[in-house]
């Protein structure tokens, strides 16, 4: 007899903490749902803010970073000597990897027709260190950018290179318009 | 109608004006004689959002399917395969992410921040599991969880802890849960995901310290099963405490207790309770004696732990890359730095204000000294409560799961002789 | 007992994991300082401070968001163009005045009281006190004008989206077309990568145009017949780095060059022939700027002189005019 009231009686406070737990996940969800993204939200940086720190090569969570160059095509000049592909000090103007400024020589360079050369990036061979973005910055026209793919980002909850990037170029943006280059057709 | 469509035209031819008066304003395009065409850029897209709700009818699937194979058919086989898949598809398809336990940072970060806007799908993952937990039980931990299947499949010479092992480890998820918590509500880290110890095995792919870390937990998961679980995951307080109330809880005998011990030593997670020995029953008034004395400490606990967080709130606090630029800064301005770090260089070359950096720091460290102090007075609780609970008596005539701890792997029921 | 070793030795290994993790968040470095791939410029950027023949003698601050052109009449009276408006200085560096506009001017020349402002693809002239004269036609819907300057009898518009100098009489008649690529002539044509193309006008009213993607100054009659040109590439402070420099120059009386260069960032004083004579200035500037829309690496957005040869550079990042004077 007295076991069963106990019984009663616990059975009576589970009943209440589960009505107070659901009536609590129901307001979380009301609540959040209401203002929640409908699509998806996914990583990227900002080219405008970034300052080439190097971090975008050796912070992502993935081995090579998912952060690679791009070019915007519009924005290039098609230079012969371009600030982006070549080493400043190049003593004598050709293609010789001592003469490149990337590190993994990931931009390849064709001739297209006097004066113009056409400059592309090997994804694969890109580190994403952002050498070739500076150059191009400081002597041509910031065509080379640098971007996350979305190919190969994961797309982490929080991007690791989001915590360290100096110059806070990161944020969510939405899935549907994914890519922030500068000079992006409007 | 004529006019309206001339209208439409005219703002038309105008919008592309005014587009090529933008682009023009910048790069001269070279003029080509050659045929030239430009290659097309790199930006492949996203994966498709259709894609992540699929996500979620997964879950919902796999944890019908799994609740199902362990409340009705008490199956341990059919939870093991099930655990196979999710390991599979939440684990090494999805690559660990999203999944509930690092969700619970999204969902406060949504909640403190209006700013942020919370994916649907993080949502469901905090909210799916919590909501069969409160039916069924830990089903979510028994498979569906990739940590959780991973870990699993490593349970291979699990050994007994004693009691007390388990409850001081045990506290340790709660301050995870509490940091967890506090990092995600000011907007600092996520930082569950940081450490999140199995991401890289999931992806092939990662940093050493990943690696090492989800190496070690695997290691130690031979022996002391599922360590993760059990003394980290900060999700699991969460189902803990729900699955206590759960309303259909998996029991290891399908039908009355027998009290033949078979099950007494088949939980690798020590989550089963032994009836309770008479012996206890006569010391019961020292209990309640003990226990009103634990009622009065507790809320002294939280005062305590309270004002303990709330001296640490700097420390905490610290973490913020803006309160952490700022403190550089002060001592780079007082000359105790010499050399620049990335971080103050590239804040001067952004040309904002230094009071203006010290006011937002500020405002963090204000909002971490309220933070330790919810911080603190939270864990107090904890403490006060593990202490009334270990004199609550509970008289048990069977052999009984567990109800918080028990992640419903039905390990035990395979045990049990009374089939019915 | 050795059950017990192994749930000791798994337990401490898993107080280890704990610590590893708490040290990390509360006591790690978010991320190396160094960069091991950088690029740094600011060792490019650094000169021998002896070819250093010029002072910064004086500032003024301007009170704009961008400032994109800057000259100077025969009064010593300053001009700056930049957001949507005209600042006028007197010769002891007060502000006289300000002329409204209705759309930014990325250049502007004075000659006898007239201001003559390239805006987007048009000229307009105003008199100096800010009356507007006239609006002249345009050369074509494309065209762009980056730099402008007027003698007596012409105005010359360098173009940089037609790749071409317009030239003017003072009323807006367009009396022909200068640079066009023209087998004939021997002209190849400019070259022009970004929105870069200066033009000048010598003491003896001769006519000197930039091609940045050649590094060259080129010297063409008032017909557009090619006379004589000069520079080379280089990343040395002899010739003009980079892809396409120099973006800006101005002449001194006795025919001599002052250019700027972008992405180096140097004002450099070259004598009649092109020969290096000195450097006026460098802007080291250890914290590289972000990459912002239109003025990408350039540091100055134009440069002037006056009639006692000190040079005037329009400073676009600290929104300053910097004037040097011979050493
Ligand atoms: S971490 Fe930030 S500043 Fe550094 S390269 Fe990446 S985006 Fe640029
Ligand atoms: S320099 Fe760096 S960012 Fe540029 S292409 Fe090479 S690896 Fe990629
Ligand atoms: S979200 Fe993850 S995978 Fe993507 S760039 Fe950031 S760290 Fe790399
Ligand atoms: S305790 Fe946490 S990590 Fe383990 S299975 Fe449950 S939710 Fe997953």
């Amino acid at each position: 007899m007295a076991e069963k009231k106990q019984y009663n009686r616990r059975d009576f406070i589970n009943n209440s903490l589960r009505a107070g737990i659901a009536v609590s996940l129901a307001g979380i969800t009301v609540a959040l749902t209401t203002r929640a993204l409908s699509g998806k939200s996914v990583w990227q940086l900002n080219p405008a803010k970034c300052v080439q720190c190097g971090r975008c090569a050796t912070s992502c969570i993935l081995e090579t970073s998912a952060v690679k160059c791009v070019h915007v095509y519009d924005m290039c000049g098609y230079c012969d000597l371009c600030g982006g592909y070549l080493r400043p000090d190049t003593k004598e103007l050709n293609t010789a990897a001592e003469n490149q400024l990337c590190p993994t020589s990931a931009i390849s360079r064709k001739y297209i027709e006097e004066p113009f050369f056409e400059y592309q990036i090997i994804e694969e061979l890109c580190i994403g260190c952002g050498k070739c973005v500076k150059g191009c910055g400081a002597f041509g026209n910031g065509s080379l950018q640098l971007q996350i793919n979305h190919k190969l980002c994961v797309n982490c909850n929080q991007c690791a290179i989001a915590r360290v990037c100096p110059s806070e170029a990161f944020s969510l943006v939405s899935a549907s318009d994914a890519y922030l280059y500068q000079g992006k057709k409007m | 109608m004529k006019n309206y469509l001339v209208k439409l035209i005219l703002a038309l031819i105008l919008f592309i004006q005014a587009f090529n008066l933008y682009a023009v304003q910048r790069f001269p395009k070279p003029e080509f004689e050659t045929k030239y065409s430009q290659p097309t850029m790199q930006t492949p897209c996203p994966r498709s959002v259709y894609m992540e709700y699929f996500d979620v009818a997964v879950l919902v699937a796999s944890l019908s399917l799994i609740t199902w194979l362990i409340l009705k058919k008490r199956s341990r086989q059919g939870v093991f395969w099930t655990t196979i898949f999710s390991l599979l598809y939440f684990g090494f398809y999805r690559k660990g992410c999203i999944c509930a336990v690092g969700s619970l940072q999204n969902v406060t970060m949504a909640l403190f921040n209006p700013d942020y806007y919370i994916p649907i799908t993080a949502i469901a993952f905090f909210i799916i599991p919590l909501v069969f937990t409160m039916f069924y039980g830990r089903t979510f931990c028994a498979g569906i969880c990739p940590l959780g299947a991973i870990q699993d499949i490593f349970v291979l010479r699990p050994m007994p802890l004693k009691q007390w092992v388990q409850t001081i480890l045990g506290l340790i998820p709660y301050i995870y849960l509490g940091l967890a918590v506090l990092y995600a509500a000011t907007g600092t880290d996520f930082i569950v995901c940081r450490y999140d110890p199995f991401v890289g095995i999931f992806r092939h792919n990662g940093t050493f310290m990943m690696f090492a870390i989800g190496g070690v937990l695997l290691l130690i998961g031979v022996f002391v099963a599922r360590p993760y679980c059990r003394f980290l995951c900060p999700y699991g307080v969460l189902l803990n405490f729900v699955s206590r109330v759960s309303k259909n809880h998996l029991s290891i005998a399908p039908g009355k207790c027998i009290e033949c011990r078979l099950c007494e030593n088949s939980c690798p997670f020590g989550a089963i309770n032994k009836p309770t020995p008479t012996r206890n029953v006569e010391k019961r008034n020292v209990m309640v004696k003990r226990f009103a004395i634990y009622f009065v400490i507790t809320p002294l606990l939280i005062l305590l732990g309270g004002w303990t967080g709330s001296r640490f709130h700097e420390n905490l606090a610290k973490v913020h890359p803006k309160v952490r630029l700022a403190n550089e800064l002060l001592l780079a301005n007082n000359n105790k730095i010499s050399s620049l770090s990335m971080e103050i260089s590239t804040f001067k070359s952004m040309g904002k204000p230094l009071d203006k950096l010290y006011a937002e720091a500020n405002i963090i460290i204000d909002k971490f000294y309220i933070g330790g102090w919810i911080l603190g007075g939270f864990l107090g609780l904890v403490f006060g409560l593990t202490l009334v609970n270990l004199s609550v008596f509970q008289y048990r005539t069977d052999y009984t799961t567990n109800k918080g701890t028990c992640f419903s792997c039905a390990r035990c029921v395979d045990f049990c002789p009374v089939k019915k | 007992m050795k059950q017990k070793l192994v749930i000791a030795l798994s337990l401490i290994l898993l107080i280890g994991v704990i610590f590893l993790i708490y040290n990390d968040l509360f006591n790690g470095n978010p991320a190396d300082s160094t960069n091991a791939t950088e690029y740094n410029l600011e060792k490019l950027k650094q000169i021998d401070s002896s070819l250093i023949c010029y002072n910064e003698v004086i500032t003024i601050d301007l009170t704009m968001e961008s400032v994109n052109a800057l000259t100077i009449d025969s009064n010593s009276n300053i001009y700056v163009a930049g957001d949507n408006e005209i600042q006028i200085f007197d010769k002891t560096l007060q502000k006289t005045h300000t002329i409204k506009l209705d759309s930014s001017a990325n250049c502007l020349a004075v000659f006898d009281n007239t201001l003559y402002l390239g805006v987007g693809n048009y000229v307009e002239v105003y008199t100096s006190k800010g009356v507007k004269l006239s609006r002249w036609k345009s050369f074509n819907s494309k065209g762009y004008i980056t730099s402008i300057a007027v003698n007596k009898t012409n105005v010359y518009a360098a173009d940089a989206e037609n790749k071409a100098i317009l030239r003017y009489n003072l009323n807006g008649v367009l009396l022909n077309v200068i640079g066009k690529k023209d087998k004939d002539k021997s002209i190849d044509g400019f070259i022009i990568p970004s929105m870069y193309f200066d033009l000048a006008i010598s003491a003896e009213n001769e006519l000197w145009v930039a091609n940045p993607g050649k590094h060259e100054l080129i010297n063409f009659t008032e017909k557009g017949d090619f006379r004589t040109s000069w520079g080379i590439a280089s990343m040395q402070t002899t010739g003009f780095a980079g892809c396409c420099n120099p973006i800006h120059f101005c002449m001194l009386s006795n025919g001599s060059f002052v250019t700027f260069e972008k992405g180096l960032d140097r004002i450099k004083l070259h004598d009649q022939t092109g020969k290096l004579e000195c450097i006026v200035a460098s802007f080291s500037d250890a914290n590289a700027q972000a990459l912002d829309n239109c003025s990408i690496g350039a540091r100055v957005h134009d440069l002037a002189t006056d009639l006692q040869g000190n040079i005037y550079a329009l400073d676009a990042k600290d929104k300053k005019i910097r004037v040097f004077s011979r050493k």
